[in-house]
């Protein structure tokens, strides 16, 4: 445990070592004030650490000493302390609101404090964020993962979890993730300090730390509560375009987006939508300051692209496959492209186009469809709470809204949810949270800006209200945590509670000669000791898992050409399997004495971990080994069920 | 008749009445919103009573 917080303090202070080191050479430090640069520094260090683990990583450097040696060379940044900061204006005594609202955020960080102590368990983490840092950690650097939509994706941000992992374990990347998860609020409420009080600065942060999708993100390896942190580094920069001349305020535009860019597709979107936002305020500089912030971002973020495009010769895998007009090759094919074509299609239309294009927010807030995941893990009722009071407060003041810092940071907000509504497949509303803190800036200013008295009971209460609903599911995702910290629960118990077929899992991990696993589901991937492939359909071509297309012996082939040793995965009753799918496969194999089913598990599948009353489901998880000694199929080249 | 020049609310009390009125929308704007809000979350927000007061 000490070694753990050691390798996360010690990773946290670098982050701000690189930050301010940054920082310091782009002239964006002196002067400023000490909480505003400390907390935006945090934020550019956690893309500079990326960056550079990146880069370690791909040359198989990351192993316990360099991570260990890298965090603690980047120390030397911190030097850029003795730069002098910005007097602090005296403090105001704290009003009992800013004690409730400290004592809330104290409330909500020891919540995050306790799921930090606990195992991981969100299933997304366990699937990828966390699984691809452990893999990437015990490998000693960086692999190309061949799989679409989670693998062969930007991962600047599960790159910082493999070097919290290689120093410190899976205790230092939870508490890496803890502490990676705050720094945007902290960013925002001193962003906020800029236009506000305390008291008001303090609330915004402490609802944006609190809305559920943050409760369920950030704690977690979802990346979207550590992407905020980029916008809010554009955020900062479109803000300082306004106030500073020369280059550096485009190139901080340019390094968020990079960053965000360099850590999920989406950013893009984001990428361009800050373009667009500094060219607008650029004006006859343009040229100049939009180059200055497109090479940055080209540096901040290009790497992940170039290493898909040298894997696959897609930059944007699989996205560009036709439109590049790629040949078939070992990770992807035209059948491949076709059938993600179709199957992004189906998920674009999981809404209509008046949810979509018209009513968005409010479906979102009131009436969300289950496919954009709003329900337990949405943005809370605080925008709908005060929009009227905000769209007053921008309608006095919508002559000057261009002029003030904080419109290119709306028009950017504005421009980004478009592109984002047309370009980001299924508009799940956690996909929001990066842009949230700066719609939050932008949407409390408007607030304030109708300072009128008796606009002002109705916004604390609106405040009150979300703040109630945000705690109530604070406390509520906190509490198997909870109990794990203060309860004799073992790893083992709480795990089997928390994440689905866990028992198998711990089965198999358990067993000799277990060399790589098949793996039929994912929400498990990281606690797998063994190495693992994930045999999902039409996001891989290497093991071919589409129904109606699965062949019993090419299926044996391609498993053993990937060491396979093991299968993992739900099975279904005999009636109920379907032939040329994995399962029918799987079957005909063993029946040729190719596979032996070793133990199967009847498994309760828990539809929330939160929420048990949400209901369970039973499910048969089976576990099979290779037999290569018994198989007919290998002596004879097919089985006998080859159709 | 001639009406008089000057303030027409000398006393203000149309202004407060205007005032209060906005005041009492916004509250109930409020209000409806969190009741709206309730109602599609209702499943949840029983869940978290039902462990509260399990």
């Amino acid at each position: 445990m000490i070694a753990s917080l050691a390798a996360a303090g010690i990773l946290s202070l670098s982050t701000l070592g690189l930050g301010s080191g940054v920082l310091a050479l782009l002239g964006i430090w002196r002067a400023r004030r000490q909480l505003e640069r400390t907390a935006l520094a945090f934020a550019v260090g956690l893309g500079v650490l990326g960056w550079l683990f990146f880069w370690i990583g791909i040359s198989g450097g990351l192993t316990p000493f360099v991570s260990w040696s890298v965090s603690g060379l980047s120390l030397i940044g911190l030097t850029a302390y003795r730069l002098p900061a910005a007097p602090e204006p005296s403090p105001g005594a704290l009003s009992p609101a800013d004690w409730i609202l400290i004592a809330l955020a104290a409330v909500a960080f020891g919540a995050d404090f306790l799921e930090a102590l606990a195992p991981p368990v969100d299933a997304d983490s366990l699937a990828y964020h966390f699984d691809l840092a452990r893999r990437f950690a015990e490998n000693g650097g960086i692999f190309f993962v061949p799989r679409a939509l989670d693998g062969a994706v930007p991962l600047l941000i599960q790159v910082t979890y493999a070097a919290a992992y290689s120093m410190g374990g899976e205790k230092a990347l939870t508490l890496w993730t803890l502490i990676s998860g705050w720094g945007a609020s902290i960013l925002l409420f001193a962003l906020c300090c800029r236009w506000f009080g305390q008291t008001w600065a303090l609330a915004l942060a402490l609802l944006f730390q609190t809305v559920p999708a943050m409760i369920y993100g950030a704690g977690s390896g979802q990346v979207e509560a550590r992407l905020a942190l980029f916008v809010l580094v554009s955020t900062y920069g479109l803000i300082e375009m306004r106030r500073m001349e020369g280059w550096a305020p485009a190139v901080l535009v340019g390094l968020g987006a990079g960053f965000y860019a360099a850590s999920k597709y989406t950013g893009l979107l984001f990428l361009a939508a800050a373009g667009i936002a500094l060219l607008l305020v650029a004006k006859r500089k343009w040229f100049a300051l939009g180059a200055a912030c497109g090479i940055a971002a080209l540096v901040a973020g290009g790497q992940w692209y170039a290493w898909n495009f040298i894997h696959t010769g897609d930059p944007v895998f699989p996205v560009l496959f036709n439109a590049l007009g790629l040949p078939d090759g070992p990770y992807w094919d035209a059948g491949y492209a076709a059938d993600m074509k179709a199957l992004l299609t189906v998920r674009y239309n999981q809404i209509s186009w008046w949810q979509r294009w018209l009513a968005y927010p409010i479906v979102a807030t009131f009436s969300p469809p289950v496919a954009i995941e709003a329900g337990r893990v949405g943005l809370g009722p605080f925008f709908a709470l005060t929009a009227p009071i905000a769209l007053l407060g921008f309608w006095l003041h919508r002559r000057r809204a261009w002029q003030s810092p904080l419109g290119p940071v709306a028009l950017l907000s504005i421009i980004f949810y478009f592109l984002w509504l047309k370009f980001g497949g299924i508009p799940k509303v956690r996909h929001l949270v990066p842009v949230l803190p700066a719609v939050l800036l932008c949407f409390g200013v408007a607030i304030s800006r109708y300072d009128r008295p008796w606009a002002r009971r109705p916004v604390y209460l609106a405040t009150a209200i979300a703040l109630a609903v945000n705690f109530a599911a604070v406390v509520l995702f906190a509490r198997p945590f909870a109990q794990f910290a203060f309860s004799p629960m073992t790893r083992d118990a709480f795990l089997a509670a928390s994440v689905n077929d866990y028992e198998a899992v711990e089965w198999l991990n358990r067993q000799p000669g277990v060399h790589k696993v098949l793996a039929l589901q994912r929400q498990y991937l990281y606690y797998v000791d063994a190495p693992t492939y994930f045999a999902y359909p039409n996001v891989q071509k290497q093991v071919e898992a589409r129904a109606g297309k699965v062949r019993p012996a090419e299926f044996l082939s391609q498993i053993r050409q990937l060491g396979i040793t093991n299968i993992l995965g739900q099975t279904l009753p005999e009636n109920q399997i379907a032939p040329k799918t994995v399962l029918g496969s799987i079957g005909e194999l063993e029946e040729e004495g190719c596979l032996a089913e070793t133990k199967r598990f009847s498994t309760t599948w828990h539809v929330s971990r939160t929420l048990p009353q949400f209901g369970t489901n039973s499910r048969e998880t089976a576990i099979w080994k290779l037999t290569p000694d018994s198989c007919r199929a290998s002596k004879a080249g097919e089985p006998k069920n080859q159709p | 008749m001639i009406k008089p020049r000057g303030h027409p609310d000398p006393s203000g009390k149309a202004e407060k009445r205007r005032h209060s009125a906005t005041e009492w929308a916004l509250f109930a704007w409020t209000v409806g919103i969190f009741v709206a809000y309730s109602i599609q979350f209702k499943a949840i927000f029983l869940a978290i009573l039902g462990q509260i007061f399990r």
